[in-house]
């Protein structure tokens, strides 16, 4: 067992309201996500296959250590590299399992906590990331610039959303919610941005590796990130 | 592989009713969050402690092992927490003046940091009774019953068989990679571990692939239909869990008389 300082916020660390609160806001995109898969299910029965293997990639990511930079232990979330591999809507059903077994398997995150934690890793982060690469693969930068930068800045996203719930928990007395949240940023801050850098550079280099020489089964994926309309 | 899946599989509270043990964690969750005061704190951390060590046969040295992981996180959080600001700094220790405000810990902060390490650590030992006693099969099975979509129960399950064949696969390649000088000096990291993810993806896409072939060639259609073990039902359990949250209750209406 080894100490984890990764940006799940921990079980029971959310006051009832905002764990609820936070629960509720997943509910539409979960909704949207679950059309979605149902769908896809129905027209293919071999993408619940698909989905079942981007959980345990994406759970097993998540179980790997990244090169050490600032000497703590720090895990890659792993939510770039799915929103890319299998695009955005599903990354919200396959987060929510991945952080259910985080929570029950790894002692990451926690129960009252996912509603939070699949805010911004599931929603947020994977949104930014597709989001951002989506938008620089259509300018005239190398290919791996816009996974860099989607892949990075959807960590870096995912890092101020959890900032944002934490200091909208506690912004209590003398300070105001701007006093917070430069608090709860500041203290993540020393470990997440490098990790978020390192979480980049390993994402290109992932899907050049998948790109250069198994270019047919990346785009087998492809009715998962397009909702089967291409099909 | 992973420790709490085997120890929930061991448990000697293996075959009591699911829905009671997660009636049982749920209730205490909501209480402790709802509520949100430390002698309730203190009683749930104590009780699903002891349940754990005594009840569930979960060895002292384990649990304590468990209780840490989260610890990085809880006491970065608590600091947090702690360290107030104000307009001037009186009250203040140790008062730092930084972007016009005066920063440091007071009473009420430090009190509220003390609450919220108390209540995470209850949180955190109730979920761990879950988790050292009832596998994951367990709760998708209660998730059937709370009629949770099928897409996601579904997942739940085949999620939880491929992580295992997932996790033995990354073994295997890391393995592989460290007997052949893998993961030297800082480059080697990367592209070490780009390689080890890649390959991963691969392998198991292929071998996901074959499991579809093979669930097609037995008429998968989509769902799929499993046999549930039959669960023994005991009143007594569920006598025991409203006598456990009935005293939390007691403790937290007339004990507080006698605290403060």
């Amino acid at each position: 067992m080894t100490l984890s300082f990764g940006m799940h916020i921990m079980e029971g660390f959310l006051p009832l309201g905002w764990a609820v609160a936070w629960f509720g806001l997943m509910l539409p995109f979960l909704y949207l996500s679950i059309v979605r898969a149902r769908r896809l299910i129905a027209d293919n029965p071999r993408a619940l296959l698909l989905l079942a293997f981007a959980g345990a990639f994406t759970f097993v990511l998540s179980a790997l250590k990244l090169p050490s930079v600032t000497g703590s232990c720090s895990h890659p979330t792993g939510m770039a590299l799915g929103a890319i591999l299998f695009g955005p809507t599903a990354m919200v059903l396959i987060g929510l399992i991945v952080l259910f077994f985080q929570a029950l398997l790894l002692a990451h995150g926690g129960l009252t906590t996912i509603g939070a934690n699949v805010v911004s890793m599931a929603v947020v982060g994977p949104f930014v990331a597709y989001g951002l690469y989506a938008l620089l693969k259509k300018t005239r930068l190398p290919h791996w610039v816009a996974v860099l930068s989607g892949a990075a800045v959807g960590s870096l996203a995912t890092y101020v959303v959890t900032a944002l719930q934490l200091a909208l928990a506690f912004s209590g007395g003398a300070e105001g919610f701007y006093a917070a949240f430069i608090k709860f940023s500041g203290i993540f801050a020393v470990t997440q941005v490098p990790i978020a850098i390192v979480e980049g550079i390993l994402t290109v280099l992932v899907l050049d590796l998948l790109w250069a020489y198994n270019r047919n089964e990346v785009e087998s994926l492809k009715d998962l990130r397009t909702g089967g309309e291409q099909a | 592989m992973i420790r709490i899946d085997q120890a929930a599989y061991s448990s000697p509270w293996y075959s009591f009713h699911p829905a009671v043990k997660l009636g049982l964690v749920a209730a205490s969750l909501l209480l402790v969050l709802a509520l949100d005061t430390e002698i309730i704190s203190i009683s749930v951390l104590l009780s699903m402690s002891l349940l754990v060590i005594l009840a569930a046969r979960v060895s002292w040295r384990f649990y304590l092992n468990l209780m840490l992981i989260p610890l990085c996180f809880l006491v970065a959080g608590c600091a947090a927490v702690a360290v107030t600001n104000s307009i001037q700094p009186h009250g203040l220790w140790p008062a730092v003046y930084a972007g016009g405000l005066w920063w440091g810990i007071s009473d009420g902060s430090w009190h509220q940091a003390q609450a919220l390490m108390l209540r995470c650590l209850a949180c955190v030992s109730a979920m761990y009774l879950l988790a050292l006693t009832t596998p994951v099969v367990q709760l998708v099975y209660v998730m059937r019953m709370l009629k949770i979509p099928d897409v996601i129960t579904d997942l739940t399950g085949l999620i939880y068989i491929n992580i295992f064949t997932f996790l033995q696969t990354a073994q295997d390649i890391y393995i592989a990679q460290q007997s052949r000088c893998g993961y030297r000096g800082f480059k080697g990291q990367f592209s070490s571990l780009s390689a080890l993810v890649s390959n991963l993806f691969l392998k198991n896409l292929h071998r996901t692939s074959a499991c579809y072939d093979g669930l097609l060639a037995r008429g998968f259609n989509g769902s799929l239909e499993v046999l549930e073990e039959p669960y023994i039902f005991k009143p007594v359990h569920l006598a025991a869990v409203s006598i456990f949250i009935s005293s939390l209750l007691m403790i937290y209406f007339y004990g507080g008389r006698y605290a403060a």
